[in-house]
C-alpha cells in the first residue's frame, strides 16, 4: 500500500516541476497570450536543464537534494502566495494525466525487470549517483563510461527521493515525461473530451513496459514529441511567440545530447531545421547556431574534464570504415533496406505518418495541402533520419543482422517521436474539414 | 459527435489500456506481494539470474569487499546477474573477495567448493569467500 501512496506522491512531486519557477497564472512573469500548457512545458524544461547543471557539479545527489527541495518550496511559496487556489483548480485539468500515470506506474512497479542497456550501462550509472558519487566518479565504470549520464542522473535523483528503497521510483520520472509529452500534444481541439480521446489513444498505441525498463530511448522519444510541436507552432502564421518556441526547442534539444549518443544526431538535425527557416530572421538563426555549437562544445569539454569521452571506438572506428569494401557495403545496405521496412511496418506511428505523407503527396488537392514550411521540415527530417540509420549500420563494426535486430526497433521508435504530432494534426484537419 | 458518445469512447479507451497492461493483476501483485518477492518472481531466488539470493546475502551479511556472481545461464548474455553485484565503491580492477554461485549443480565442473570458504548455502546456491 505504501508503494501506491508513494506513486501518488511522486506524481505530485513531478507535477510541481510544471508550476515553477514561473508562475503560470501570472501575466507578470510570462505573457498572457502564451497557452498555459506551453508555460508548464517551459517550466519543465527549465527544471530539467537546472538538474542537468547540478549533475555537472562535484556534489552528490544526497548533498544537493535537501537544498533543491527547500529552494523549490520557497519559490512555490513566494510566486504562488496569491494563487494557491488556482493551482488546485488547474490540477483538475491534469486529472487524466494523473489516472494514466498511476495506472502505468503500478504496471511498472510489478514488471520491474531491467532491459539489456539498463543492466549494462544506465542502471550502473544511476547506482553511482544513488551511492553518493558524482559525474567525476563515472570514469571508474571503465568500459561504458562514454554513455551519456543525464538519464541515469535523473533515475538516481528520484530513486534517492523515494521513501522506500526501490530503484523503479527513479524510472517513474521517465514515465511522467512520456505521459506529459503525449498530454501536451493531444491538446489540439477546443473540446476537452476530444483531446482526452487523442491522449488515451496515443497512450494505448505507444505504451510498452520495455521502454521503461531503464532504456534511455523513451526520454529522447518524449522530447522529440514536444520539439515537433514547437516547430509547428513557430511555423504557424498566428504565432507571435517565436522567441519562446525557439527557446523551448533549444532547451529540449540540449537535453538530448546528454542522454544518449544518438541524441547528438537529433541535436544537429534540429540546428539544421532551424537554420533553413526563412521566416526566422538571420540574426536569430545565427544566434541559435552559436548557442547550439557552444552547448555542444560544453559537452565535449565537460566529458573531457570528467574523463568520459573514451570507449566508443570499438563500434565505430576509422580503420574499419576506411577498409569497408564495396561488396560488404552492398550486403549491409540490402539488409538495412529489408529490415528498415520490417521495423517501419511494426512501428505504428512511423507507418501512419508514411501513409499520411503518401496520401498528402499523391491524392490531396493542392489547396488543402498542409503548411508548406512544416511539410518541408518533416521531409528533411525523414531524409536525415533515414540517412542516419543507414550510415549508423554501414559504419558499425558488428555483424549487420545482429546489430539491426538488437537496435533498429528502438531507433525507429525514438525517431517516430517527431512524427506523432504532425500525424495527429493532419488526421484532425482531415476529420474536421 | 454527441458528448455522451465521446465519454463512452473515453471509457472504452481507458478499459483498453487497463486490459493491455493487465492492471488488476498488477494492482493485486503490488498490494499483496512485497518488493523483494516481486524481485524473486522476476529474477529468481535460487534459480534463473538469482538476484533474489544476491539481495538476501546483501541484507544479511556485512560485505566488506567486491562481490562476483556466477549463475548457470548462458554466459555473456542479458542474464549474467553482474549488474546486481556492482559496487561503485570498488574499482573494476580490484579482485573480488566474495563469490555467489546460483545453481551450483549445473556449473560444478567450473568451480571447486574446496577452494572457497562457504559463508552461506541455500539449496544449490552458495555465498563463498574467496581464499587468498
Amino acid at each position: 500500500m505504501i508503494e501506491i501512496l508513494q506513486i501518488v506522491l511522486f506524481f505530485f512531486i513531478f507535477i510541481l516541476l510544471l508550476f515553477i519557477p514561473f508562475n503560470i497564472f501570472s501575466s507578470l512573469s510570462l505573457p498572457s497570450n502564451i497557452d498555459i500548457v506551453e508555460k508548464t512545458s517551459l517550466n519543465l524544461v527549465i527544471n530539467l536543464n537546472l538538474l542537468l547543471f547540478l549533475s555537472f557539479l562535484p556534489l552528490s545527489i544526497q548533498l544537493i537534494q535537501p537544498f533543491v527541495i527547500l529552494f523549490y518550496l520557497l519559490i512555490l511559496m513566494i510566486f504562488y502566495r496569491k494563487n494557491f487556489d488556482l493551482i488546485f483548480k488547474s490540477l483538475k485539468s491534469f486529472f487524466l494525466l494523473f489516472v494514466i500515470f498511476v495506472l502505468l506506474a503500478i504496471h511498472i512497479s510489478t514488471e520491474i525487470f531491467l532491459g539489456w542497456d539498463a543492466k549494462y550501462f544506465y542502471y550502473i550509472k544511476s547506482l553511482f549517483f544513488y551511492e553518493n558519487k558524482t559525474i567525476f566518479d563515472l570514469y571508474k565504470f571503465e568500459d561504458s563510461a562514454w554513455h551519456p549520464h543525464y538519464g541515469s542522473y535523473l533515475w538516481g535523483f528520484f530513486w534517492n527521493l523515494s521513501l522506500v528503497d526501490n530503484e523503479y521510483f527513479g524510472r517513474l520520472f521517465y514515465l511522467f515525461l512520456f505521459c506529459y509529452s503525449l498530454f501536451v500534444i493531444s491538446k489540439i481541439n477546443k473540446k476537452q473530451s476530444i483531446n482526452s480521446i487523442i491522449f488515451l489513444l496515443l497512450i494505448f498505441l505507444s505504451y510498452e513496459y520495455e521502454f521503461f525498463s531503464g532504456l534511455q530511448e523513451i526520454l529522447i522519444f518524449s522530447f522529440l514529441i514536444l520539439i515537433s510541436k514547437y516547430f509547428f507552432l513557430i511555423l504557424n502564421k498566428k504565432n507571435n511567440n517565436e522567441i519562446l518556441f525557439l527557446c523551448l526547442i533549444f532547451l529540449y534539444s540540449n537535453l538530448l545530447i546528454w542522454i544518449k549518443s544518438e541524441g547528438i544526431v537529433y541535436f544537429f538535425i534540429f540546428v539544421l531545421l532551424l537554420l533553413i527557416q526563412n521566416q526566422i530572421i538571420i540574426k536569430r538563426r545565427l544566434l541559435l547556431l552559436g548557442f547550439f555549437l557552444t552547448f555542444y562544445l560544453l559537452k565535449l569539454i565537460i566529458y573531457d574534464i570528467t574523463d568520459l569521452d573514451n570507449g566508443q571506438k570499438t563500434l565505430y572506428n576509422f580503420e574499419y570504415i576506411a577498409n569497408l569494401d564495396f561488396n560488404l557495403i552492398i550486403y549491409k545496405l540490402v539488409n538495412i533496406f529489408v529490415w528498415f521496412f520490417y521495423y517501419l511496418s511494426n512501428n505504428v506511428f512511423f507507418s501512419i505518418f508514411m501513409i499520411l505523407i503518401f496520401y498528402e503527396i499523391f491524392f490531396e488537392k493542392k489547396r488543402v495541402k498542409m503548411n508548406y514550411a512544416y511539410y518541408k521540415i518533416l521531409m528533411i527530417y525523414l531524409i536525415l533520419i533515414i540517412s542516419f540509420i543507414t550510415a549508423a549500420y554501414v559504419f558499425r563494426n558488428m555483424e549487420i543482422e545482429y546489430a539491426i535486430r538488437t537496435t533498429m526497433d528502438r531507433l525507429m521508435m525514438t525517431a517516430s517521436g517527431f512524427l506523432i504530432y504532425p500525424s495527429i494534426k493532419l488526421l484532425a484537419e482531415k476529420f474536421y474539414r | 459527435m454527441k458528448k455522451n458518445n465521446l465519454y463512452l469512447f473515453i471509457i472504452i479507451l481507458l478499459f483498453l489500456i487497463v486490459h493491455k497492461i493487465d492492471f488488476l493483476r498488477s494492482l493485486h501483485d503490488l498490494t499483496v506481494i512485497g518488493y523483494d518477492d516481486r524481485i524473486n518472481n522476476t529474477y529468481g531466488f535460487c534459480d534463473k539470474e538469482g538476484i533474489g539470493y544476491v539481495n538476501f546475502i546483501k541484507k544479511n551479511f556485512d560485505i566488506d569487499g567486491k562481490l562476483k556472481i556466477k549463475n548457470s545461464l548462458k554466459s555473456n548474455s542479458n542474464y549474467s546477474g553482474e549488474w546486481s553485484v556492482y559496487n561503485s565503491n570498488f574499482s573494476e580492477k580490484i579482485e573480488s573477495k566474495y563469490l555467489i554461485l546460483i545453481n551450483y549443480e549445473k556449473i560444478k565442473e567450473k568451480f571447486n567448493l574446496n577452494n572457497y570458504k562457504i559463508l552461506h548455502n541455500f539449496k544449490d546456491c552458495y555465498f563463498l569467500a574467496i581464499n587468498d
